[in-house]
């Protein structure tokens, strides 16, 4: 288990235990859970990198305990 | 720190989204089977799968919490510790007795003497320090600071950098504190002065040499230019030392009067010169030399080599020499003649000297006798000459006209007096042939024939008709000679030479230089000779060859196809040989003389700028326009005019008028003086 921590930088962060053999759609829910927002709406991304895809897991991108990821705003585009 | 509370929120979603639910700690309930089966198998190799790693996880995860925890723990057993012994050791200064419990038990009475007592010493030990205060500033006062405390220390600076009447303020410089130097002062605005000195110096190109630079030290060390380079900046220092003076300059004067010559005061009274000066020599004094006389020798000796080296003298005998002077002296005109000669000589006629230097000579002789002749002899001569025929008289004139120099000249003078001397003969004898014409009218005056014959083929009427002609002529000319003293014009009908005459009077024709012509046309011939006998030659050459071997036994042996092979190698090796004779001949000896000559349609020669227009107007299909070609026919016909006109127009250039012309402008005068 990991503890990844997801914050935006305008006040909302959050420290979410999971796998990471987790694909990023569930962690993604995890996060909405968290955060009370929609998980389509979010969009995760490591600092200065492209966002991650849905169907692709933590543990690929490289993402293991005590991560900071990047918590965007997902417009869709 | 994700607590339990938050894992098993997560695990809600995750069991709703049907994902694997995470571990929760402290919670062995669940699905624990991995560590049963991790024991089972030991061989396996731990955390070799995925599987396996993220099982391994919790128990990672755990034991990384507990080593953090105990870690917290020890640290917090450790600061505690730390603490407590501080605290121990704060108590502990504190104890020993104090000075309340160090006081014996005394009565009140007993205190105050022993305080009055202690107050007693305090004062006694104040007046003590008091005097020695006082003491040590009496010694201070006494020990006053002056020059001689300034001995021994550097000054920065130059000496004469102390103006005088300007106090300077001099402070220690600032040096490392470690720096083993001594101590320095300096001057805070001199420093600054220099500085800004060193930095305009540098701005200023220095020259390696200069030689406005005073050398007085005479001792200039080699390349001074770099001795800042290798030796470093030159610090300008001196020395106090404590008695108004710098240690360097007391240096200076000790080495100064060791080294230096003592100076020897010299009087200069010697320049006083009490006697006024003269500035003129004493006539006695002056001595001069008398200029040598030349030698004589020496210029016959020049005139000699005048004479030049081709022009053999016997220069060289001495005796023979002074016989030459002599003979000079006699004919004074001999060597004149000579040297003439043989500029002349030198210059025109490169072939054949020897011959031309004979005729010369033969003129040269025969000149010497026609000018010995006496004034009656010449009268004589005369009269004998009017007897003759006009060839004679053209002979005798021309070896009169030979008096200038060997050669015969003609030009417009020469032929103008010419004519004047025959129109006097001719004025003597104008009667005689008329008297012989009337004797003889069947001769046939007007033809060209200088020998006089009678054109057989003439009808009688014709003859008359001739004959009646001349006569007018000869009429005209005598008037016209009378009263003008010119000769008549030749006609053309007078023949190729009349003809000749005429356009070279007219200046019609180019009097080209005729050796030029003569030079090449000779050579031409002898080209083209030799080109014949060549070929000749090589003709009969061949005939023998062709002779000798049809006489040889081989040929005989041969048969027909043979001989016909063989004949036509040999004739072709033949003309191959003569082919490169005449090849040879022709490289060495021809020399082309190529003359582009263009006639247009008038029968004008063209000149180069012409020709080209009227290849060009050829070329093109296209001619000049109507004013051009009408003003070209205008010019045509002025030619044509001016070529017809008789020699005796003066208003217009042509004939007659070109020798008047060019006489005045020789003489500066307008008109030829006639005699």
């Amino acid at each position: 288990m990991i503890i990844v921590t997801v914050n935006d930088r305008l006040g909302t962060k959050a420290q979410i235990p999971c796998f990471a053999s987790d694909p990023v759609k569930v962690f993604k829910a995890m996060v909405s859970a968290k955060i009370g927002r929609p998980a389509h709406e979010i969009m995760l991304k490591r600092q200065g990198e492209r966002p991650f895809k849905d169907h692709i897991t933590l543990g690929d991108y490289g993402v293991s305990n005590g991560v900071q990821l990047d918590l965007e705003l997902d417009t869709g585009d | 720190m994700a607590d339990v509370l938050a894992i098993e929120e997560a695990n809600k979603i995750r069991k709703a989204m049907g994902m694997a639910l995470l571990p929760v700690p402290g919670q062995a309930a669940g699905p624990t089977f991995k560590a049963a089966k991790e024991a089972a198998d030991p061989d396996e190799e731990p955390a070799s799968t995925l599987e396996t790693r993220e099982a391994a996880g919790w128990d990672n995860w755990k034991k990384l919490q507990d080593d953090r925890d105990a870690k917290g723990r020890r640290e917090a057993k450790a600061a505690a510790i730390k603490k407590e012994r501080e605290k121990a050791q704060r108590y502990a200064k504190l104890e020993g007795k104090s000075l309340a419990d160090e006081a014996e038990d005394v009565d009140d009475l007993a205190w105050v003497k022993k305080s009055k007592r202690r107050q007693k010493e305090i004062a006694k030990a104040e007046q003590a320090q008091r005097e020695f205060e006082e003491q040590e500033k009496q010694a201070l006062l006494a020990r006053q600071y002056s020059e001689a405390d300034l001995a021994g220390v550097k000054v920065g600076h130059e000496l004469d950098a102390f103006g005088d009447g300007e106090d300077q303020i001099l402070v220690l410089k600032d040096t490392a504190v470690d720096a083993d130097e001594d101590d320095e002062l300096e001057a805070v605005a001199l420093k600054e002065q220099e500085r800004l000195q060193e930095r305009l110096d540098s701005k200023k190109r220095k020259r390696v040499y200069d030689p406005n630079e005073a050398d007085e030290g005479g001792q200039h060390s080699i390349l001074a230019q770099y001795d800042e380079e290798i030796d470093g900046k030159k610090r300008k220092a001196f020395t106090l030392d404590g008695q108004g003076t710098t240690v360097e300059s007391l240096k200076l004067a000790a080495s100064e009067g060791a080294s230096k010559p003592k100076k020897v005061a010299i009087s200069l009274d010697i320049l006083k010169d009490d006697a006024p000066a003269n500035d003129s020599m004493d006539i006695s004094e002056v001595k001069v030399k008398k200029p040598k006389k030349k030698k004589s020798k020496s210029s016959r000796r020049k005139h000699v080599e005048d004479e030049g080296d081709a022009f053999q003298t016997p220069a060289d005998d001495p005796a023979e020499e002074q016989i030459q002077d002599e003979a000079m002296d006699v004919e004074d005109d001999q060597p004149v003649v000579k040297k003439v000669k043989k500029n002349f000589f030198d210059e025109s006629f490169v072939d054949d000297d020897d011959l031309q230097a004979q005729l010369a000579v033969q003129r040269r002789q025969a000149l010497k006798k026609r000018k010995r002749t006496r004034p009656e002899d010449l009268a004589r001569q005369l009269r004998e000459e009017a007897s003759a025929t006009p060839e004679v008289v053209m002979d005798t004139t021309e070896a009169t006209q030979d008096d200038d120099g060997p050669g015969l000249v003609i030009d417009e003078t020469t032929v103008f007096v010419q004519n004047l001397q025959r129109s006097k003969t001719e004025e003597q004898d104008d009667r005689r042939p008329q008297s012989r014409k009337s004797r003889q009218p069947s001769h046939g005056m007007g033809s060209p024939d200088p020998d006089g014959d009678v054109d057989m083929n003439e009808s009688y009427a014709e003859a008359a008709e001739a004959e009646d002609h001349a006569e007018s002529r000869a009429r005209g000319t005598s008037v016209n000679l009378n009263t003008t003293g010119i000769d008549d014009e030749d006609l053309v009908e007078g023949g190729l030479g009349a003809t000749m005459r005429l356009l070279k009077s007219r200046g019609l024709v180019a009097d080209a230089s005729s050796g030029d012509l003569n030079a090449i046309y000779r050579e031409r011939q002898k080209f083209l000779a030799d080109k014949q006998r060549a070929e000749g030659a090589a003709e009969r050459i061949a005939k023998e060859q062709r002779e000798r071997e049809r006489q040889s036994s081989r040929w005989n042996q041969m048969n027909t196809k043979e001989r016909e092979d063989w004949s036509r190698k040999k004739n072709s090796e033949r003309d191959a040989m003569e082919s490169r004779k005449l090849a040879e001949i022709f490289n060495k000896e021809y020399k082309p003389n190529v003359q582009l000559n263009y006639v247009d349609e008038h029968g004008r020669q063209m000149n180069q700028k012409e020709a080209f227009k009227h290849l060009s107007h050829q070329f093109h299909g296209k001619g000049s326009g109507n004013n051009k070609t009408q003003k070209y026919l205008e010019k045509v016909e002025a030619e044509k005019k001016k070529m017809s006109e008789s020699s005796l127009e003066a208003t217009l250039k042509g004939g007659m008028s070109n020798a008047l012309d060019q006489q005045s402008r020789k003489r500066g005068q307008a008109g030829v003086r006639l005699q």
